[in-house]
């Protein structure tokens, strides 16, 4: 039965206020049929009905803040009666119930009588599926949730139809409990919001086909990107960065640094350059928190390492203040030890801001996705030689090119732009960097 | 011989032997003392002052005569005591002192004769009427005082308050809320003092009321048994302060002779009379030194009056009536030992003045201290549950979620009390101080 | 080096080994001394030590666990026999009022370092007012400590840490099992508090208890095993107070199931609160809600057929065991 959620009205919406039901519990309702009235701190508007049935439930009072995403109502399909996995559990639980003392028996009876609304009362489910109420077990849930099962595929053995560790190791074992969008393709009406996770088709088993489970880590950086490419708002600025004196002076720099061992790279100075633009842009080194905007201080600057398995962004701290070669060695370990899979969570975690440098693969430019809750990313490409003009000559310049992106719920474009302007500032002004 | 008995004085001496008499008829009439009483004559002991004759007359005769500074030094200590006790009443109706508060007031010949009789080791153990007892001890009023007003700088840290004060370093093993409960600890200390084979005492104190409890017979009987083999060096200190509360003795036991309920233990014991101080530091040492050197348990009854109420909630003294106060108070110990130093010359008005101010000073302050103290700090809350190193917290340790939550509620509560306190204090201060000039 | 010797022997053992150790070491109770103890413990020690460390006691519970207290107090390491722990109930004033909280009262004072033992529970037709389970009424005072050892080896090592502790030890010993015979080590075994101890090894369900139940699920666990193939965990608390919640978590992430298992009454009883830290640090491990096996809830019987149905049985506990496991009872 798809639920009536409180929609997300805006990007600061939270909660929304019930003022209103314009239909009443038992109503038919069409598509497009206006149920409620909705308050947001900024507009009134109706709710309108996003599936045709009738209004099984009204959950929620008039008067009512109600969070972004909770159940209000819930519409009952045509055909459609009292969800599947209740009436397996009213059959079990009659087959047991001879069994079972006077005290299950009465709950029994109430669950068999009153099953739409012990139903609807239940936890809306969590995990995406438009139609998660099942009972099952808490290491199920567990094991779920670390496994990216589907439990609604999974028929519980246990008391009332609960899923069981057993249930779930055998379906494991069987494969078939993978959490792949059938449940969509079932009802594809079912889910009226947007689904964090889109579905996706199921896979077309073609020869030369292969199913490649994803990684674990990959699925994360799935979530997240899914979420923070379909939340945040982005908006982008490039800036084209000449390079000659930079290049002249890292060349100087690194042969007088030799000795030490040093060897300053070209992404060593961009991060360099982005930590010490920051102090001026207090909005571009913030964390968007359900508080509001975190601005830190510090900046902890994040730098992405593509791994064989995924991505990861380990985090050179107090970026701003740290000097060139100190900078250097930072990236330099935490990239090999990300490599190597030696970090701790502690020195991938926190980060405020993210350069992301794919100048050795010989990109022109490109936009990054933001790594949220941080406000903005900036995108590093390739060097390339270009003519250009300069006082009418065409002259030959090393240019680069770094692209913001950054979240409009925290920074405008013009702040974005004049942040970038300040980085190119400082990358063409390199000295600035090292004294 | 003395010359004047004031008409008061004989009226309480009437009322103690009406006690004595009533306790002397029916069963106790068949029973003859365990211990056979040393001196038939003419006894120079506070013992046969209050004897079955009730031959009062005999006290003057009978009361050693201490050395006058001292006693001028025991005055001081029992005007400071009187005035202490004050103090806490007043703290009590300002909402400054919490919980219960039972003041001495009356009583202060017995504690302030008994620890006369005290050396370095011995400990005393006391109900919760435990003021006098930490004073005389030499605990500093100051801590006192804060204990009462839970305070950190408290002598117990703010976590026992005036039920509970423990001085250990000087023998005071505590004040205990439990009428009775702290009986059989104290023959506990004495065994131990034995087992450790020292030469000092337990002086237990103990009221008329928790002599009905088990916890006093089941000890009594083991000090008369340990007492036997010479194990059990306890001086019983029955404060016989004739009300268990509200129940007058007479209403709590048929057989009224307190001191005579120990003859059932094979413990030698005497009455004295508890505002008569000079008959209490005879007694007192000459039985404390008896029990120092036998190992043998002794009690002493000691006949006093509590003028004060019982405690701070005890307003309508329905069971008592203001002429029976009165007429106890006419043998104040405190006015009975002033008048017969104004009479010897020991000191005069002038000096009476200045002890008087010497302590009311000196217990400002102490209120003064306990006021300004801090209250303990909150993480004073999880310590002293458990003695060693390993100190086990249980689940609620500070670092748990469940800890954490109890003391944050408990700052916000102390908060929030503080912020209530404030405009009504002033008024009840007042208020205390209008009455205080009444009852003067 | 370990040699196999009765619950008694080892207790005993412990006691003298502290005896000989501190002088401090006294113990009081009940016909300990001429008689020999009415359950022989300490049969001989008063020709041993003497009267002054040898206490006979008239029967006074309050009185000479009080005056214990005081000794303790002082300095004394007083071992009180509560003949049995029924008789306890006249002296929890004592046990409560004073030894449990003196030192924090006393703002930290004093310390009342004292053991208090005796056997504990049911099992031997003694009805209703000499059966009692006492791990949850002690267990639930900050300032006591309370163990329960069911083996000879346990009974020993932690009859010396109690000696030694600086607290009121509560020692609850399995009054029916002071015949049973185990290894035992040799010497100083002290065992610390708030240690429990795995006695099977098991991946499937995790049975706890403490005391005689401990045996009792040991027969268990064997049973699930030739029946049902299930490898049952066995975890013996021994230690009330404090408490072993590490193990208990542990072993439940590993099993998923757990069946606490009590003498005592069902409510409010040390079940509930195994079941409880379960719920509370291994919710998402859980298969199945936890299971308690406790007491019937009536004063215990006389005749033995009711007596027998009054403890846990070993079925009862197989058949929680099985429930969780969603296996089928029998």
């Amino acid at each position: 039965m798809p639920e009536v959620i409180m929609p997300k009205m805006g990007d600061a919406m939270e909660e929304g206020t019930l003022v209103k039901w314009l239909k009443s519990e038992g109503d038919e309702v069409s598509e497009g049929d206006a149920i409620a009235e909705i308050e947001t701190d900024k507009v009134t508007l109706e709710l309108e009905a996003e599936n045709a049935g009738t209004l099984a439930q009204l959950i929620a009072d008039e008067g009512q803040d109600i969070p972004v995403g909770e159940a209000i109502a819930f519409i009952q399909g045509e055909g459609e009666e009292v969800p599947e996995r209740d009436g397996k559990a009213q059959e079990s639980e009659e087959a047991e119930g001879a069994e079972e003392e006077g005290g299950d028996g009465q709950a029994q009876a109430a669950t068999a009588t009153e099953a739409p609304e012990e139903a609807a009362e239940e936890e809306p489910t969590t995990d995406g599926r438009a139609d998660g109420r099942f009972r099952a077990s808490p290491i199920v849930r567990r094991l779920a949730q670390e496994n990216d099962l589907d439990l609604s595929k999974i028929e519980g053995t246990g008391p009332a139809g609960r899923i069981v560790e057993r249930d779930v190791r055998a379906a494991m074992e069987r494969g078939d409990a993978q959490a792949d969008g059938q449940q969509a393709a079932e009802a594809p009406e079912a889910a009226p919001e947007p689904a964090p996770a889109a579905a996706a088709p199921a896979p077309t088993g073609a020869p030369g086909t292969e199913i490649k489970e994803m990684p674990r880590m990959q699925r994360v950086i799935a979530e997240r990107m899914t979420q923070a490419k379909q939340q945040i708002p982005h908006f982008y600025a490039t800036v084209e960065v000449e390079m000659n004196e930079l290049m002249a002076l890292r060349k100087q720099l690194n042969e007088q640094l030799e000795e030490q061992g040093i060897k300053l790279s070209i992404n060593d100075f961009v991060m360099k350059a982005c930590a010490v633009a920051l102090k001026e842009y207090p909005n571009l080194n913030s964390l968007w928190t359900s508080e509001g905007i975190e601005l830190h201080e510090q900046v902890d600057l994040a730098m992405a390492v593509a791994l064989e398995a995924g991505l990861i962004t380990p985090v050179i701290r107090d970026a701003a203040n740290k000097t060139l070669s100190a900078i250097s060695a930072a990236s330099k370990d935490l990239a090999k030890r990300a490599r190597e899979g030696g970090l701790k969570p502690e020195e991938y975690q926190g980060g405020t801001f993210t350069v992301s440098n794919m100048g050795m693969f010989g990109v022109e430019s490109f936009a990054a996705i933001i790594n949220p809750p941080q406000a903005a990313i900036v995108g590093v490409s390739s060097i390339m030689q270009r003519a250009i003009f300069k006082d009418e000559e065409v002259v030959p310049v090393s240019l680069m090119k770094l692209t913001l992106s950054a979240d409009h719920r925290i920074a405008n474009g013009a702040e974005g732009a004049q942040y970038m302007a300040e980085v190119k500032r400082l990358l063409e002004h390199p000295m600035t960097l090292v004294v | 011989m003395g010359k004047r008995f004031d008409r008061a004085y004989m009226a309480v001496i009437r009322v103690i032997r009406l006690a004595w008499e009533r306790a002397k008829s029916g069963i106790l009439s068949a029973t003859h003392r365990f211990v056979p009483r040393k001196g038939k004559g003419p006894s120079m002991s506070a013992e046969n002052e209050n004897s079955e004759n009730g031959d009062v007359e005999t006290r003057e005769d009978g009361a050693v005569a201490t050395d006058t500074d001292l006693l001028v030094d025991l005055y001081r200590e029992m005007v400071l005591i009187r005035a202490f006790e004050e103090a806490c009443q007043r703290g009590f109706r300002q909402g400054k002192i919490g919980g219960y508060l039972h003041v001495y007031t009356g009583q202060e010949a017995v504690a302030t004769g008994f620890i006369q009789a005290f050396k370095e080791g011995d400990k005393v153990i006391t109900a919760y009427r435990d003021h006098a007892h930490a004073l005389l001890l030499g605990s500093d009023p100051n801590e006192v005082m804060a204990e009462l007003y839970g305070r950190g700088t408290g002598i117990v840290k703010g976590k026992g308050g005036s039920m509970h004060l423990f001085d250990v370093e000087r023998g005071l093993m505590g004040g205990y809320g439990i009428v009775g409960g702290h009986i059989p600890l104290g023959v506990g200390l004495a065994y131990a003092m034995r087992y450790h084979e020292t030469d000092n005492i337990c002086q237990l104190y103990l009221g008329d009321g928790a002599i009905s409890t088990g916890a006093f017979h089941e000890s009594a009987n083991l000090a008369g048994l340990w007492g036997k083999d010479g194990m059990c060096p306890c001086l019983f200190i029955v404060e016989n302060n004739q009300y268990g509360m509200g129940t007058s003795v007479e209403r709590t036991t048929a057989m009224t002779d307190l001191a005579a309920k120990f003859n059932a233990y094979g413990i030698e014991n005497e009455k004295v009379d508890g505002m008569d101080l000079e008959a209490v530091i005879e007694c007192a040492e000459r039985v404390a030194e008896q029990v120092r050197e036998s190992g043998r348990p002794y009690a002493v009854e000691a006949l006093t009056y509590r003028t004060a109420p019982h405690g701070a909630a005890d307003f309508f003294e329905k069971y008592r009536t203001k002429e029976e106060i009165e007429e106890w108070r006419q043998r104040d110990p405190i006015g009975l030992l002033e008048k017969k130093l104004l009479e010897n010359g020991a000191i005069d008005e002038d000096k009476v003045e200045e002890i008087r101010g010497e302590a009311k000073e000196r217990i400002n302050e102490a209120v003064k201290f306990a006021d300004e103290s801090e209250q303990p700090p909150i993480e004073e809350l999880y310590t002293d549950v458990y003695a060693g190193a390993d100190e086990y917290m249980g689940e609620d340790s500070p670092e748990s979620s469940d800890g954490r939550a109890h003391a944050e509620a408990a700052e916000e509560e102390a908060e929030a009390s503080t912020e209530e306190e404030e405009p009504a204090e002033n008024g009840q201060a007042q208020e205390a101080e209008e009455e205080e000039e009444e009852e003067e | 080096m370990a040699e196999t010797k009765t619950y008694r022997e080892a207790l005993r053992e412990a006691m003298v080994m502290e005896m000989d150790r501190d002088e401090n070491v006294v113990l009081m109770g009940e016909d300990i001394g001429v008689y020999g103890g009415t359950h022989l413990i300490t049969d001989g020690l008063i020709d041993q030590y003497g009267l002054k460390r040898v206490i006979d006691t008239p029967i006074s519970e309050l009185g000479f666990t009080g005056a214990a207290a005081g000794m303790a107090m002082m300095g004394m390491r007083p071992i009180v026999e509560m003949m049995t722990w029924n008789f306890s109930f006249l002296a929890t004033d004592q046990i409560i009022q004073n030894a449990a909280k003196v030192r924090y009262f006393s703002g930290g004072q004093v310390k009342v370092p004292m053991v208090i033992r005796g056997p504990n529970g049911g099992g031997v037709q003694l009805s209703a007012q000499h059966t009692h389970s006492m791990e949850n009424l002690y267990g639930h005072y900050p300032g006591l400590k309370v163990v329960a050892p069911v083996t000879p080896n346990d009974v020993k090592g932690l009859m010396l840490t109690a000696v030694r502790d600086d607290n009121c030890v509560i020692f609850l010993e399995a009054g029916a099992l002071y015949g049973t015979k185990g290894e035992v080590e040799e010497g100083d075994n002290a065992i610390p508090f708030g240690k429990a101890r795995i006695a099977r090894e098991g991946s499937d369900v995790t049975l706890v208890a403490y005391g005689r139940q401990v045996n009792l699920c040991l027969r268990a666990a064997d049973t699930l095993a030739e029946e049902e193939g299930v490898d049952a965990e066995v975890i013996d608390l021994r230690s009330i107070r404090p408490f072993d919640e590490d193990t208990i978590v542990e072993s439940v992430e590993k099993t998923h199931r757990a069946v606490a298992v009590q003498e005592q009454w069902r409510w409010f009883g040390v079940a509930s609160e195994v079941a409880a830290i379960i719920q509370d640090r291994a919710f998402d491990y859980l298969d199945a809600p936890v299971e308690r096996v406790s007491g019937a809830e009536v004063p215990a019987p006389y005749a033995r057929n009711l007596e027998l149905a009054a403890f846990p049985s070993e079925q009862q506990v197989a058949n929680a065991a099985r429930r969780v496991l969603y296996m089928e009872e029998k």
